[in-house]
């Protein structure tokens, strides 16, 4: 209903809005008298200024607010965008404390997506490695624990993508590794990317998987469905405007040669 | 112009040609095409040195700066050679032909002035402001509603112009003035969704090519006499219609033309000069070819594209405040979701295809 309203009246907020989007637009310090407006903005009935306002506890860093947003996180009746950048907040903040840490645990269960993939992002952030968090991050890929560990049931490519990296920082045990193996077979390309930088910063930390860890990478799938263009002339242009920027000094001639472009060689097989 | 020249058939022949509109329609193709190709280097020079150039943007968070500084403003080549093609072609005395020209320049217009006033801010976001965008738009619904609806200026019997033809209903819906309501809508739906479709190289020109195309042939089926009398598919005659076909051959041309230098990566953008522009045009011609509903099967990408923003903007974020979609419009969910822009634009021009072939198949669905 509340959203109906803001939705069906929204120029009764646009103040609001632009005032604290100027707010958040400015690096300035927290002007006087924020603290009634930020509660004043919380408790507004649009969700695009809770949402402001949730940002600005985190870019003023109103201490005394970070409790709101927990509550904020939390309270699932908010709107999915509200609690996604509340997550967010508690990452910016570093509030490695552990009621932020349960909150966020409880957000890895949320029904929105993103406020899953912020959680999984916060904890990787702001935790060191623990059983509880690993066995959260499982739940979230599989369902329940116990599952076999190829049978991923989160849909979402995103979410996939968050728990890859958060298990690659907080995983523990094997079990965690054998998740991060299935989603290196992931249909994503996008997933199984993230996976194998993940399987590396996992075997990092656990050297007894280091060879299995090096001969799983190595036999990811490489097919992939994304490919980004790469403007040669704009490349080249930007490493010549960087090394003049530098001085003259920085204009030698061994920084200048790999620029030129090789005929011969091929345009497109310039140094990259 | 050249149509006249089916006047001098007494003294030379072969100038009959100039009478029918399929001879008309190949030379309207080449010339569109022809022009494009010639003013093409011209045109992209000019609007190069003249700093009409694409602004950098952020798609909610699908980053698209390796574009950023691309010639804008592309719909003026589109345009000329559209025109180049129509006044050489069409028969200008034909005023379904005369609605749509002022169609494609008045949208062209807007899209112009939209794209004029971003170029100068520097910034894609300070642009014509939406609420004058669409009271543009709902003013030429109302002056199309006038010379259509009313019996004095329209091409047609008022009452065929009020139907809406609607697949496996034989008589149509007969919508009264209701339809004044219907034509305002289906012109801001129309240009909007060929503006929100524009989000890649090729993306919005070639679905709007083969919509055109659909349009083409039912414009030739309902407007040509001997072709209906003998096919008796169940349409209204719609005299004059068939003159239209010329004018989605030079729109095709222009298209085609335009194309060979959108393709990935892209020399140049049509801007919202070319894509409002276009979607005018089509939204114009499905009405004047009393197709309306044809308009939304051929042009099933445009529908997809406008219908992900609708839900992802006003029943997502503003209503239910979550995404429903990863991005919208639905390419930029695609991309989000790791496919390359080569591999969306030619999976969209497959699909376009499809459904160009779908709404070629409601000619006998009566």
């Amino acid at each position: 209903m509340r959203a109906l309203v803001a939705l069906l009246l929204p120029h009764r907020w646009k103040g609001q809005l632009a005032e604290a989007e100027r707010l958040l637009a400015s690096d300035g310090p927290s002007p006087g008298g924020m603290g009634a407006k930020l509660d004043a903005w919380l408790a507004s009935p649009a969700w695009e200024v809770r949402n402001a306002a949730v940002k600005l506890i985190a870019s003023l860093r109103n201490s005394e607010r970070y409790a709101r947003l927990l509550a904020i996180l939390c309270d699932r009746a908010e709107a999915g965008i509200v609690r996604r950048n509340a997550a967010e907040a508690i990452a910016r903040l570093g509030l490695s404390t552990p009621p932020a840490r349960a909150a966020l645990l409880r957000a890895l269960a949320d029904p929105y997506w993103e406020v899953r993939v912020e959680a999984a992002a916060a904890l990787a952030a702001l935790f060191p490695p623990a059983e509880d968090v690993e066995l959260a991050l499982l739940q979230l890929l599989y369902g329940q624990p116990g599952r076999s560990a190829r049978r991923v049931r989160e849909a979402n490519f995103e979410v996939r993508m968050a728990a890859a990296h958060a298990l690659g920082h907080l995983g523990t045990s094997r079990r965690a590794f054998d998740a991060l193996l299935a989603l290196a077979e992931d249909d994503s390309w996008l997933v199984r990317s993230q996976a194998a930088v993940a399987i590396a910063h996992f075997a990092a930390s656990h050297p007894d998987l280091f060879a299995e860890a090096r001969d799983r990478i190595g036999a990811i799938d490489r097919l992939s469905e994304g490919c980004v263009s790469y403007f040669v002339h704009r490349e080249v242009l930007d490493s010549v405007l960087r090394a003049v920027g530098e001085g003259p000094q920085a204009l030698s001639p061994e920084r200048l040669r790999p620029l030129y472009l090789n005929p011969k060689a091929g345009w497109n097989r310039v140094r990259r | 112009m050249l149509y006249l020249l089916r006047h001098l058939e007494s003294a030379f022949g072969p100038f009959r040609l100039f009478g029918y509109w399929s001879f008309r329609s190949m030379g309207a193709v080449v010339t569109a095409l022809a022009v494009s190709l010639l003013l093409g280097p011209l045109i992209i020079r000019l609007l190069r040195r003249h700093g009409a150039r694409d602004q950098g943007r952020t798609f909610g968070g699908l980053n698209v700066a390796s574009k950023e500084g691309t010639p804008t403003m592309g719909g003026l080549l589109m345009l000329a050679s559209l025109f180049a093609a129509a006044l050489l072609w069409c028969n200008l005395a034909n005023q379904q032909v005369r609605i749509v020209l002022a169609a494609a320049l008045y949208f062209g217009s807007i899209g112009a002035w939209d794209d004029i006033l971003k170029i100068r801010h520097h910034s894609n976001e300070r642009g014509l402001p939406r609420h004058w965008k669409y009271a543009a738009q709902i003013a030429f619904g109302l002056v199309v509603c006038v010379l259509f609806l009313t019996a004095p200026s329209s091409p047609y019997d008022p009452r065929v112009a009020r139907t809406l033809v609607v697949p496996l209903v034989p008589q149509g819906i007969h919508l009264g003035w209701g339809y004044a309501l219907f034509v305002i809508v289906f012109v801001v739906l129309s240009s909007n969704s060929v503006n929100l479709t524009d989000g890649l190289d090729g993306l919005a020109v070639v679905p709007g090519m083969s919509v055109a195309a659909v349009l083409g042939v039912f414009a030739v089926f309902v407007g040509d006499e001997a072709l209906f009398a003998a096919l008796k598919l169940g349409f209204n005659f719609l005299p004059g219609c068939s003159e239209l076909v010329v004018f989605c051959a030079a729109l095709l041309g222009a298209g085609a033309g335009f194309l060979w230098f959108n393709c990935h990566p892209a020399s140049v953008f049509m801007g919202d000069t070319g894509s409002l522009a276009l979607g005018g045009i089509l939204g114009t011609l499905a009405l004047l070819v009393k197709q309306e509903l044809v308009f939304f099967i051929a042009g099933g990408i445009f529908v997809v594209e406008a219908g992900s923003s609708f839900i992802q903007d006003y029943i997502g974020l503003k209503l239910l405040g979550r995404r429903i979609f990863f991005r919208a419009p639905y390419h930029h969910s695609l991309m989000h979701q790791g496919y390359s822009e080569t591999k969306v634009v030619t999976r969209f021009w497959i699909l376009s295809a499809i459904f160009a072939v779908m709404a070629l198949a409601t000619l006998k669905l009566r």
